[in-house]
């Protein structure tokens, strides 16, 4: 099965049962917490989506193929928001157990930050000359 | 003289910086070298303008920092800064070598991800090895946030390769300890760190703060800060600390600047429009969660390394939820509060 890997341009950390993960290009970032945080960390450690899915059902005393749909879909939505890519270099690797089991589990889901990305969209764009400069009228001083 | 490679050899962008700094040469050659030597954070910071227009408008924002001692003499590589506009020397930066379609959010080009350019300000910032250059177009026009915090892609850029990060963030403190605030724009940190300021607590940073997780320590980089003109009805004393006011928002001289201290604790703050404030402990990711992304898509010059230094710096010292109430006295009441609370 597939392997994902994090773009260059997505940074990501993870405190605790919260992975933050921002796409330095385009300011929108990403809260991935509790089962998504722990399903983030499994993937991007080198686990396909059934490796992932052992761990996690391991982890929370459940069938495997239970959570095979949701993880899926949480790939499926990762990618699309850019946070992941296929690795098709990536090497199997041995599947570390979830690093946080506290909670009960949840669907993972991705929480989308576009708050910044809006502040962005308001800087002011002023017409550029010929040369990619801006613009500047100059006034009498 | 070393050999330099032939420019057929130097990326698209290397080319680039090298246009740049030739173009700062030609300046300096049409007006004449200023250039001063601060120490931050133990490490030297080589300011050169072509000129003194630019100089008398982005210095004053450093002249807390003390003198260097000699670069033998200090921990960290050098940062060297160069600046000049075009207007007082007459020498344009270089044509960009990217399309009007390479423009992307928040002053960066595609392709170039060491170039900060500020279309609607006319402010181009190039981030080299050694530290790098700014170009204005015209230093009377330069915003007065860059005047506040100048050079702040070229300062962030260089932390992150000193193991230092330049936070989102206000810093105050009692008696050499102190308190991070970060948080996005418009959430409080200038009203907060003035307020303490004013409540005779040492003041270091109101939006942006240089953080070394080692310590960790908190290092004031600008020796000015901003405050809105509604503020100053709580906080008459700062109206003797104006140094100029525009749009109705003053530039501020702090009192009780400290150049560094001892970070205890991070304090996440937010307004709610209650007298009273009130604190109370935070999992570490609230702090996280409140300053990363703020730092790293405003422009600040990080990347995934300063992400990673911050969450060690996060990891490090206590959390806080801070509920600033409108009560200017009980804010700092909260804060000494805070910093005896932290060991």
């Amino acid at each position: 099965m597939a392997r994902y890997t994090a773009p260059t341009r997505v940074a990501h950390e993870r405190v605790e049962d919260e992975v933050i993960a921002i796409n330095l290009t385009t300011g929108t970032y990403f809260s991935l917490c509790d089962s998504a945080a722990d399903a983030w960390t499994l993937l991007v450690d080198g686990a396909d989506v059934a490796g992932a899915a052992t761990a996690l059902g391991a982890a929370h005393g459940m069938e495997t193929a239970n959570l095979i749909t949701d993880l899926q879909a949480y790939v499926v939505a990762l990618v699309e928001a850019g946070l992941l890519v296929e690795d098709p270099n990536s090497a199997p690797s041995a599947v570390a157990a979830p690093p946080s089991t506290s909670r009960a589990y949840t669907a993972p889901r991705i929480e989308r930050y576009d708050d910044m990305e809006e502040l962005l969209l308001l800087d002011p764009i002023h017409e550029v000359d010929d040369a990619g400069w801006p613009i500047v009228p100059v006034e009498p001083r | 003289m070393a050999n330099r490679p032939g420019r057929a050899t130097l990326s698209r962008s290397a080319a680039f910086a090298a246009d740049v700094a030739s173009a700062f040469e030609r300046a300096v050659t049409a007006t004449a070298l200023v250039q001063y030597e601060y120490e931050l954070a133990g490490r030297v910071v080589r300011v050169r303008f072509a000129g003194n227009a630019l100089a008398d408008r982005l210095a004053p924002a450093l002249a807390h920092l003390p003198a260097a001692r000699a670069a033998a003499a200090v921990d960290g590589a050098v940062l060297n800064i160069d600046a000049w506009d075009r207007r007082s020397t007459g020498v344009a930066a270089p044509r960009p070598p990217w399309s009007t379609a390479d423009y992307l959010p928040r002053e960066r080009i595609s392709g170039f991800d060491e170039v900060r350019y500020d279309v609607g300000n006319g402010l181009l910032s190039v981030a080299t090895p050694a530290g790098g250059v700014l170009h204005a177009l015209d230093a009377e026009l330069v915003p007065p946030w860059v005047v506040r915090m100048p050079f702040r892609h070229l300062l962030g850029t260089w932390a992150t390769r000193e193991g230092m990060a330049l936070i989102h963030a206000a810093a105050v403190g009692v008696d050499g300890r102190c308190l991070v605030l970060p948080a996005t724009s418009g959430a409080g940190k200038s009203t907060t760190a003035l307020t303490a300021a004013a409540h005779g607590l040492d003041f270091l940073a109101d939006d942006l703060c240089l953080v070394a997780v080692s310590g960790p320590t908190a290092f004031a980089p600008f020796a000015l800060a901003k405050l809105e003109e509604d503020a100053f009805a709580r906080l008459p004393s700062l109206r003797s600390a104006v140094v100029s006011t525009t749009a109705g928002q003053s530039m501020i001289a702090p009192p009780g600047l400290r150049a560094s201290a001892r970070v205890v604790g991070i304090a996440v703050p937010r307004i709610t429009g209650l007298p009273e404030t009130q604190w109370a402990p935070a999992p570490a990711h609230t702090g996280f969660h409140a300053m990363a992304p703020s730092t790293l898509i405003e422009g600040n010059g990080g990347d995934a390394t300063t992400m990673r230094l911050m969450r060690e710096f996060g990891e490090a010292v206590p959390c806080f939820d801070l509920a600033l109430g409108t009560d200017p006295a009980g804010v700092a009441a909260a804060l000494r509060e805070m910093v005896a609370a932290c060991r």
